[in-house]
């Protein structure tokens, strides 16, 4: 059970995040999801789909908690 | 006399001693009585002075960030650059006089225009081969920096104040409200990360939703850092409407909707604009809510001119809004929010269906910051 903050104090547990790129191909609508990478930018298109040579977009770019096993 | 609890042992010969167990029991009592006061002073003082502390280092992490991103992160260049990053971290904006209200507004889009005019130029002339999003980045990071700045010297103000007159009251009226400071200090701290690789922020979920519609169609400036597309929808001739990415920009969405519909003679059936919103506490994160009126933060320029041109026309305005804390809206978009582009779509096209014929004129707005997102 997590304990609760102070009285007043904002709880100070930060889940460590971490970015990644959403790629999306086109045609076949495959989704890959890789880390961010410098240069990434929300659709920027990014070549050809390795299953159907589609064009390739990054459709997002999102931070998400990592998960702690 | 009897001890009241009772709690020493009546054959010690000191513990013993009614006098001593009074003096035991009574005088801590009668200290904080006399003294209770003070001693909740110096642990509020501290407690203060803990979170200046706190401000202090994030307002420095600030700078260091600026400089570094400005140099390249050569030692040899920051000699040059860093007293002209603390000069910018000092810039300050007078409002103008409100006393006579009418025509305030226009007051403060020039003095605003005229601060937005100015910290480019100086950031063109400090970094001259800046490619757009590279100086929009340097420009977002002072501003962070320098927003951790004003913050870290008000609070410092008032805790020496409340120290120097050894006022309680101040000093207990800034502890109640370092959470919110500090939770929104840490919020800007959490942005630099952001803006120095140039990755969407929570507030880019307008520009990507109308980002997606615009990718195929031809783009022109409508006003300052404003793009809009044409495209048809459903039916509908739709006006597609945001800041210039992927460079970190908000354009000006008033100027942009005053030209379009008065300039430009588009004269839409409906405005729909879509904009990031701060959630209350216990709301989820990336959850969507539909309203009525125009959904654009900021200093309220861009709203007073969106609400003006839309009563004039009689054109009704629609809002979606995906809600997120502040920090999630000024740090990196979470994916919640990200997620929640898919569903947003769906709301602004059953929108248009219900509120709009085939045939009519749409201007969707997407409000926001455009880093790392393109058009």
């Amino acid at each position: 059970m997590s304990s609760l903050p102070l009285l007043g104090a904002p709880d100070k547990k930060k889940p460590k995040l971490t970015v990644y790129t959403i790629e999306e191909c086109g045609s076949c609508h495959l989704k890959t999801k890789h880390g961010f990478k410098e240069g990434d930018f929300v659709h920027k298109r990014e070549g050809q789909c390795h299953s159907c040579k589609g064009n390739l977009m990054i459709t997002m770019i999102y931070a998400e908690a990592v998960k702690v096993s | 006399m009897v001890f009241p609890l009772g709690l020493f042992p009546s054959d010690n010969p000191i513990l013993g001693n009614p006098l001593v167990s009074i003096a035991i029991f009574y005088g801590p009592l009668a200290l904080l009585i006399i003294y209770g006061q003070r001693i909740q002073a110096w642990m509020i003082l501290n407690d203060v002075s803990r979170s200046v502390g706190k401000l202090k280092l994030m307002k420095e992490k600030g700078r260091k960030e600026a400089v570094e991103f400005v140099t390249g992160g050569s030692n040899a260049k920051v000699d040059e650059f860093a007293p002209r990053i603390d000069q910018f971290l000092e810039y300050f904006t007078i409002m103008p006089v409100d006393m006579d209200p009418s025509g305030v507004v226009g007051k403060i889009e020039h003095i605003m225009t005229t601060r937005d005019d100015r910290m480019k130029a100086e950031i063109r002339k400090l970094v001259p081969d800046a490619d757009p999003v590279r100086a929009s980045v340097i420009e977002n990071l002072i501003e962070a920096a320098s927003a951790l700045n004003f913050i870290y010297k008000v609070v410092r103000h008032f805790y020496l104040i409340g120290k120097k007159t050894s006022s309680m009251f101040i000093l207990a009226q800034l502890q109640m409200i370092m959470p919110m400071v500090l939770l929104e200090a840490d919020a800007l701290t959490g942005a630099i990360d952001a803006f120095k690789k140039a990755q969407p922020l929570g507030d880019g979920i307008g520009p990507m939703v109308v980002g997606r519609l615009m990718l195929d169609d031809e783009k022109k400036e409508v006003a300052r850092e404003t793009v809009y597309s044409q495209t048809e929808l459903k039916g509908r001739k739709v006006y597609l409407l945001t800041a210039k990415g992927p460079a970190g920009n908000v354009g000006q969405p008033g100027n942009g909707i005053q030209k379009m519909v008065e300039e430009l003679d588009i004269k839409p059936n409906a405005i729909i604009m879509i904009d990031a919103a701060l959630k209350l506490e216990g709301e989820k994160t990336g959850e969507i809510a539909e309203g009525i009126g125009a959904a654009i933060g900021g200093i309220g320029v861009d709203r007073f001119k969106i609400e003006e041109v839309a009563s004039r026309h009689g054109i009704p305005l629609y809002a979606i809004v995906i809600k997120q804390s502040i920090v999630d809206a000024i740090s990196v978009m979470r994916k919640e929010v990200a997620e929640a582009g898919d569903k947003t779509r769906e709301v602004m096209e059953r929108i248009i269906e219900e509120k709009t014929k085939e045939g009519d004129k749409i201007i969707i707005v997407g409000v926001g910051n455009s880093l790392g997102v393109a058009q």
